[in-house]
């Protein structure tokens, strides 16, 4: 199944009056398993399409399918339950809500599935477990290193075991150590059958991926397949 | 410096107008209520506080009680004022007296139109001398020293000569007794509770009532006002008082009598007695007018506070950036300080706009008019002045320190707004504005309530299509019986009969010998023939009035008299019965009704009245008092003249222009030189509850403004609330949450501010009600729906403005949502 299509996809943002194109007519299609990695300079809107992928934000013209379904009609409602269901995000700057522990950081997604509590301690335990993060399921964002933030927001993206795993920069406020460290998660991740679809600065990283979209300027240059990856 | 300020002030105001505008027109609304309000109290504080020797003033007024039954007069008898004086010369320097007939209206003629003039007196010459009452033409020393002497209104020389010199105009009071106009009134606005049109000489009474009549004890009808050689003799004279009863008044009723003085300026706010004068205030009204002002200021710098701090936060970036280039934390408070009194007085500015535009349509409790004499009064404008910047100040001082108290480290490090922690302090103040305002909505559905509940209460009488004619003081009481005879001829009017005073409204007491009493005074209602029937009041043993002048045909109609009682009954009811109702028959000792008919009721030494009837107890006063014992009786055909002063006519509800029509037509035809008054009882009943109609508008209006208030404020922080989340709500949005659960999400908190406030509200609202609901004899039950429209209107409101807030975050992308800060 192709997870992800695109269809002369562009975003085009006005801020004081001022365009900017941040994406222009882009194509890609990305095939459930695949491990996908999206590189370019800085400000050559990876993070925009990225967003739009990912059903976070809405295209200024143009269509993304999602599992096949073309989302531009969608209601509000249905792809909030996409999200929910099928999406994990990881964030550059980690996104977690300040307010909550990160327990309940990472249960909230099984909050917004419904799922039982007993199910969803569970699962977060097996999540926290996975991530080395449990000890600290108490303490609140402010109170973590950027390491186990990263680690926090990668266990709330995959907790409720998304079809896709998206992650913008996910190593980009790590060190070498950590970021390895995130990488080799991500890759298990994908060996378990979910979908991954990255922004990354490093080549390195890039190499753990089976795909590397290069974006130059809001357009995609190639979309070669990774050779050393198999 | 300060221009800095001013210009960065301004530059801030119009950068968020949205906001600057809610702040300003908050306050200024608020501070427009409370200077409305203050005016109220001004004015109802204001009355007989331009008498020279107001503080040595005094009314003396006398209570009859015997066993709960008798009267509470503001008016004492005729020797009172001349007999203290002689008595007390050492402690008494002047004294005067008002007298009135106690008539509802006085007859006067000029050449040949006779009007009704209800602000009529007799008054003794040192009228002018005790109060303050300039004249605008006229010699003050001597316009009342001669008798048939009378000094006017303005208002009153208009109407009767038109532009020509009233002094030595020559007008007629009732059909004979000539009086010269002698001087006129300077009209002046300051409130008083004496309200004339005309000072006639009391002189001139001397050739009118008999001298037995003004040098007895017992009649009580003249308002008797003494001067002071000093206020602190009142309580020396007070103590003389229980003496001097028992050294004048009559021995029937000495041990009954009370004399009692009361401070001229105390008598608008703080007298409530029968015969008054005039309308009084209520001092109630006056402390409910404080707290409401004063609430309404809470609510209104709580307003400013709160979106102060709202504004604060958008500004947070500018404090940080501010402070890391050097400013220190004073100069910042400065800034911000000369911030919020700059907006208070914009805001006042607003506020004066809108009490002069409201300012004309501002009326007192009796629903006259607000005086210029106390709106341009300059303290007011001072006392509003100091109020707006003070709140100002005030409430600039907490968004100044909390905005200037900003750590530009903490800050710099994660997002600007995490570093800001939503004060506890700040919901508190939301939970206190909706206290207050659902507070006054509270008292707003009760007062309502409780009026209407009043003016529809079951009275025990029919108050409808029943038309009220004013014949007292005037020749035209002696044609009652050809009016009345005139007016049956019209299918239009069903039923017509006489009162001395106008039913439900006032009573006067007589006296009567009972079977258990020597003499005592018992509410009385003189009537005329057909009196029951006309205001369908129910016999509940006995029969009614019978005239026996008709015959048996007449009563047919009437189920309360038999053909045996017509038969059987040979002398005049006139001066042989009366009728009382069922609390009298327990006031009396009797255990049934019928057990009280043909018992002794007489008045004076000779009557001969027996009880022919008992009635169901009904109101014959306001709702303000309990029912009580009274007693129903015939007018005597001899004194008719004296106690009748009212016709009282049923009409047929279908066809009520037509009969209004027949009364015009029938007084044009019987009594062509008088002019006619009437009006309808039920409307004359609804001024029973003038005060409380006043208070219930007064009421509404300020819980509007309260709720407006609040609610402006609630925006500000709602708003707050729920930009200081928006991150958050772009995050959650990422995870998968739906618009309507984030829509939940952001208004948990607010929604529980708005709960808590009502279940702070409802007992606070339901123990302020009880106490004010149990100053009426007859009051409405508390009942919990009131406290739930109450509530349902303040969620209805929040619920919309969080709404307004949070579903234009809620529809927003998740990364619209995240980056927009
Ligand atoms: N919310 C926004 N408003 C205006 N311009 C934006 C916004 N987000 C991104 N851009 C612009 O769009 C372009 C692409 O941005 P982005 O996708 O973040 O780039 P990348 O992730 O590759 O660094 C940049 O020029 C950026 O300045
Ligand atoms: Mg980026």
């Amino acid at each position: 199944m192709k997870i992800i299509k695109t269809v002369n996809v562009e975003k085009i943002y006005t801020s004081f009056d001022v365009d900017t194109v941040a994406l222009n007519k882009v194509n890609l299609e990305i095939e459930q398993g695949e491990f996908v990695s999206i590189m370019g300079p800085s400000g050559c809107g990876k993070s925009t399409l990225l967003n739009l992928i990912s059903l976070m934000d809405l295209p200024t013209r143009g269509e993304v399918f999602f599992m096949e379904q073309s989302t531009s009609k969608m209601s509000d409602r249905k792809r909030a339950e996409f999200r929910r269901k099928y999406i994990g995000f990881v964030f550059q700057n980690f996104n977690l809500i300040e307010e909550l522990s990160v327990y309940e950081n990472i249960e909230l997604p099984l909050v917004y599935l419904r799922m039982p509590p007993s199910e969803r301690a569970q699962r977060v335990r097996a999540v926290m477990e996975r991530l080395d993060v449990a000890h600290k399921q108490r303490f609140f964002p402010m109170q973590l290193s950027g390491g186990h933030q990263q680690r926090v927001a990668v266990a709330r993206a995959i907790v409720a075991s998304p079809l896709v795993l998206f992650a913008d920069e996910p190593t980009g406020n790590l060190d070498s150590k950590h970021g390895q460290e995130v990488m080799e998660i991500l890759s298990e991740l994908n060996e378990a059958g979910t979908t991954v679809v990255m922004v990354t600065h490093s080549t390195a990283n890039a190499e753990f991926a089976n795909r590397i979209i290069q974006l130059f300027d809001g357009h995609i240059v190639t979309g070669k397949v990774n050779q050393y990856s198999f | 410096m300060f221009r800095s300020y001013l210009l960065i002030t301004a530059r801030n105001l119009l950068k968020h107008k949205l906001y600057s505008l809610i702040n300003i027109l908050g306050l200024a609304f608020g501070i427009a209520s409370s200077t409305v309000l203050f005016l109220l109290i001004k004015h109802e504080t204001s009355y007989d506080q331009f008498h020279p020797f107001k503080d040595r003033i005094f009314r003396v007024v006398e209570t009859i009680d015997q066993h709960g039954v008798g009267e509470h007069s503001a008016s004492v008898p005729f020797p009172t004022a001349s007999t203290l004086q002689k008595d007390y010369p050492k402690w008494i320097e002047k004294s005067v007296r008002l007298f009135n007939y106690q008539m509802p209206s006085l007859s006067i003629s000029y050449q040949n139109k006779t009007y009704n003039e209800s602000k009529f007196f007799f008054a003794d010459s040192t009228f002018l001398e005790v109060f303050n009452f300039p004249l605008a033409q006229g010699d003050a020393e001597f316009a009342l020293s001669k008798p048939h002497t009378v000094i006017i209104s303005e208002i009153i020389a208009k109407k009767y000569f038109g532009k020509e010199n009233p002094l030595g105009k020559k007008i007629i009071f009732w059909n004979r007794i000539p009086l010269i106009v002698t001087g006129v009134f300077e009209t002046t606005n300051k409130p008083s509770h004496l309200q004339f049109d005309f000072i006639a000489s009391f002189s001139t009474l001397e050739s009118t009532i008999p001298e037995p009549i003004m040098n007895r004890w017992v009649w009580n009808p003249c308002w008797t006002y003494i001067v002071l050689r000093d206020k602190s003799f009142a309580s020396e004279l007070e103590a003389q008082f229980p003496t001097f009863v028992q050294k004048y008044f009559e021995d029937k009723m000495k041990d009954n009598v009370t004399l009692s003085l009361q401070a001229l300026t105390d008598i608008h706010l703080k007298s409530n007695l029968d015969y008054e004068i005039s309308p009084n205030g209520d001092i109630k009204y006056v402390y409910i007018f404080w707290v409401t002002a004063i609430l309404i200021l809470v609510i209104a710098s709580i307003n400013f506070m709160n979106l102060s701090n709202a504004r604060a936060f958008l500004r947070a970036r500018e404090v940080v950036v501010r402070k890391m280039i050097g400013a220190d934390k004073e100069e910042l408070i400065k800034q911000f300080l000369v911030e919020s009194v700059l907006m208070s007085a914009v805001a006042l500015v607003f506020a004066f706009i809108v009490v002069e535009l409201a300012s004309p349509h501002l009326s007192d409790l009796s629903g006259s008019p607000i005086s210029n004499y106390i709106k341009n009064d300059w303290n007011i404008i001072k006392y509003v002045l100091f109020t707006g910047l003070f709140i100002g100040l005030l409430s600039g001082i907490y968004p100044a320190i909390y905005l200037a108290s900003f750590d530009p480290t903490k800050m710099y490090r994660g997002s600007v707004l995490s570093g800001i922690t939503e004060p506890r302090f700040r919901s508190v103040l939301v939970v206190v504005q909706f206290v207050i305002a659902i507070l006054m909505l509270v008292s707003t559905f009760v007062s309502i309530r409780q009026l209407n509940y009043m003016k529809n209460a079951k009275l025990g009488f029919d108050k409808d299509y029943v038309l009220i004619v004013s014949i007292g003081g005037s020749s035209s009481v002696l044609l009652y019986d050809d009016i009345k005879r005139n007016l049956l001829q019209h299918p239009s009017i069903l039923s017509v009969t006489s009162t001395e005073e106008v039913l439900g409204n006032n009573y006067q007491t007589h006296e009567y010998r009972t079977s258990i009493n020597k003499a005592a005074y018992y509410p009385t209602i003189t009537v005329a023939h057909d009196f029951l029937q006309t205001f369908n009041i129910e016999i509940v043993a006995g029969r009614d009035f019978i005239d026996k002048t008709k015959l048996l045909e007449s009563y047919q109609n009437n189920s309360y008299i038999r053909e045996e009682d017509f038969l059987t009954y040979f002398e005049d009811d006139e001066e042989n019965a009366v009728i009382i109702n069922e609390s009298m028959v327990k006031y009396l000792g009797y255990v049934t009704p019928q057990d009280a008919i043909g018992q002794e009721f007489r008045s004076g030494e000779e009557g001969a009245e027996k009880i022919i009837g008992v009635v169901k107890d009904f109101h014959i006063a306001s709702l303000h008092t309990p029912l009580q014992p009274f007693v129903i009786d015939l007018a005597d055909r001899r004194t008719q003249r004296l106690h009748l002063k009212y016709v009282a006519i049923k009409i047929d509800k279908n066809r009520s222009e037509e009969a209004i029509v027949t009364l015009q037509n029938v007084w044009k035809k019987v009594n062509p030189n008088h002019a006619l008054d009437y009006f309808f009882l039920e409307d004359k009943l609804n001024k029973l509850y003038m005060k409380e109609q006043k208070w219930s508008e007064i009421s509404l209006q300020f819980s509007v403004a309260a709720i407006f208030i609040a609610c402006m404020g609630f925006f500000g922080l709602a708003s707050f609330i729920v930009e200081k989340q928006r991150k958050d709500v772009g995050i959650r949005r990422a995870i998968g949450a739906t618009t309507l659960e984030i829509v939940f999400f952001l208004s948990q908190k607010l929604i529980r501010l708005v709960f808590v406030s009502i279940l702070v509200a409802a007992p606070l609202g339901f123990i302020l009600m009880h106490i004010w609901l149990s100053s009426f004899p007859y009051r409405i039950q508390l009942t919990p729906d009131i406290f739930a429209y109450s509530g349902s209107i303040i969620v209805f409101i929040t619920v919309f403005i969080i709404g307004f807030h949070t579903f234009k975050i809620a529809l927003q992308t998740p990364v619209e949502a995240i980056k927009s800060l």
